[in-house]
């Protein structure tokens, strides 16, 4: 069994104890009832996308230093996860607020910057697509590294734009001490499936450049 | 190894999640076991009250409790499926792509 | 001493390069008058009465305006540079390639803001607002303009400090120069947010007393002209 494997499998493990632990651990909470536990894998996945994109920066950054691909393809890796889970948190952010607002899209604030942020990084993806081979690491490193300085201004300014509408960060303090535990459990649990997902796009990303390495040596010969 | 490993996971995700909403359905009270609690809690306090509309009224709010329940479930069950379905396809979409992607590698080592 | 230099005249070989030929500034112009046009058309039918409504109406489509437009700018601007390999010209006089970036900020800058010089008067009157604002902004009049010319130099300056960096990426993918918006658009967001904001507070109070978007603007443009001040060598190089 390969090392991959082994953190696929803890990935699930970690899973299902985070489900065991949202839905039959945690207490059920006092207005939103039921629907309440869609927070802890939103929430969660929330601050795994901060966490992909920060591994974006800061790799880009090393790359822009050292100059090794291996950098290079660790910050493409994750963001590509940050988008997975970028997405994960704009398709349920929606649910809850159907329920809550009686409404799919209300333009509440974190639910806004969320999807300028996601916004921000598939254009990363669509620019990195269309530049040329030997400047397309460079050039995604520096767009990388101002994407995320970007992410904080984003996120204060969209906040005081609208009134805010989102459960604010008083009313997490009141979370029933099982709610806490559940919601670290599922954020452990995110953690881990990324780290084994960023690995696994790691693989991929380097099979790939392997194979450009080939043909580009069969394409000389010819 | 991939997509019979994520099929499992998924499976295994939809027997759990199928399990907890069984668990979660309100345990089934039936008209009986309403009549005679209205009967008990009339006789304990003493209420001057028509017993047949504080049924029909019990048997209402009842109903209408089951209906609310149901509904927030559809919300939690869809949101997780998603949740589920994003990482399953992801991964497994992820396992497609380093196939395909060492059977080429392969096929180059053999024509060298 | 010298890197002063240096900037001054790279300042002077943009806007020579503009004002010569004159294309993209009667193209930008144009376009900007096109997109009030556009907007007080679209408006038309159900344009509000009350000056608040057509304060917020006309700061978002100024800035509208003045977003695409520069956004064209700096597409042509860095056009010029990567044609017939001009950029790499300029390097090999020895040219600092954060001296070559601050000079791109400050020539658009200039360049952008003569554009809403001219155009926001116009915008304004088109868009019907200058009749009906509150007596306490008619009085100062040419204050407020002013101090609204003001307040969209500062958010140009905060939009060329990512835009010019952004472009310079974006121009080296041959024949796709509208990636420049899609990659834009996003990271400008703060701006134009802010920049809305102000431009209505000046417009319906005369003033920006108690408002910290100006403050937002300001950090903006120091955060990514410093970062992309340090970064731009990299962009340089490829």
């Amino acid at each position: 069994m390969t090392r991959v494997q082994l953190i696929g499998i803890l990935a699930t493990l970690c899973l299902f104890m985070a489900l065991y632990f949202v839905f039959s651990y945690a207490k059920v909470e006092a207005t939103m009832l039921e629907v309440q536990k869609i927070f802890y894998f939103h929430v969660s996945s929330a601050f795994t996308v901060f966490i992909a994109f920060g591994v974006t920066c800061l790799f880009s950054i090393l790359y822009l230093i050292k100059r090794k691909d291996r950098y290079d393809m660790i910050a493409v890796a994750s963001a590509e996860l940050g988008i997975v889970f970028c997405t994960i948190v704009l398709l349920t952010g929606p649910i809850w607020a159907r329920y809550a607002w009686n409404t799919w899209w209300n333009w509440e604030a974190r639910l806004t910057s969320t999807l300028i942020l996601w916004l921000m990084y598939i254009a990363y993806f669509i620019l990195r697509s269309a530049l040329a081979e030997e400047t397309k690491r460079v050039y995604s490193a520096v767009l990388g590294i101002i994407a995320y300085l970007n992410v904080p201004i984003v996120y204060f300014s969209v906040e005081i734009w609208q009134g805010n509408l989102h459960p604010s960060t008083d009313t997490k303090m009141n979370l029933h001490p099982t709610m806490v535990k559940a919601w670290m459990i599922s954020w452990l649990a995110l953690s881990v499936l990324y780290v084994f997902l960023l690995v696994l796009r790691y693989q991929t990303e380097r099979l790939k450049s392997q194979l450009e390495t080939i043909q580009y040596q069969q394409m000389e010969k010819t | 190894m991939h997509k019979s490993l994520w099929i499992t996971v998924l499976i295994i995700f939809v027997v759990f999640f199928g399990l907890f909403i069984r668990s979660q359905v309100p345990v089934i009270i039936t008209q009986d076991e309403v009549f005679a609690a209205i009967d008990d809690a009339i006789a304990e306090t003493k209420a001057q009250v028509d017993k047949t509309e504080v049924e029909q009224v019990v048997n209402k709010a009842l109903e209408k409790l089951e209906a609310r329940q149901k509904k927030r479930l559809k919300f939690l069950v869809s949101a997780y499926f998603i949740i589920w379905l994003i990482f399953i396809l992801y991964a497994l979409w992820l396992g497609q792509t380093q196939d395909q992607l060492r059977k080429r590698l392969d096929q180059l080592e053999a024509g060298r | 001493m010298k890197g002063f230099r240096q900037i001054i005249w790279l300042i002077r070989k943009d806007l020579a390069l503009q004002f010569r030929t004159k294309d993209t500034l009667i193209l930008i112009f144009v376009f900007s008058i096109l997109v009030v046009l556009i907007f007080s058309f679209a408006f038309g039918p159900i344009f509000p009465d009350d000056p608040e409504d057509r304060a917020k109406l006309a700061a978002s489509v100024l800035w509208t305006a003045f977003s695409f437009a520069g956004i064209i700018t700096l597409n042509r601007s860095f056009d010029l540079e990567r044609a017939n390999g001009a950029i790499q010209g300029v390097r090999l006089t020895g040219v600092d390639p954060s001296n070559f970036y601050l000079s791109k900020v400050i020539s658009t800058l200039v360049f952008l803001t003569m554009l809403e010089l001219i155009v926001t008067p116009i915008a304004l009157q088109f868009l019907e607002v200058l009749d009906v604002l509150p007596a306490i902004v008619q009085e100062r009049l040419l204050l407020t303009l002013l101090k609204l010319i003001g307040v969209l130099a500062i958010g140009t300056l905060g939009f060329c400090a990512v835009g010019v960096i952004v472009s310079g990426i974006s121009t080296s993918t041959h024949g796709k120069e509208s990636l420049l918006s899609v990659v834009l658009l996003p990271l400008i967001f703060p701006v134009i947010m802010a920049g809305a904001k102000c431009s209505v507070s000046l417009l319906t109070t005369g003033g920006l007393e108690g408002n910290f978007w100006i403050s937002i603007l300001v950090v903006y443009s120091l955060v990514f002209l410093a970062s992309a001040y340090l970064l731009f060598e990299f962009v340089i190089e490829g």
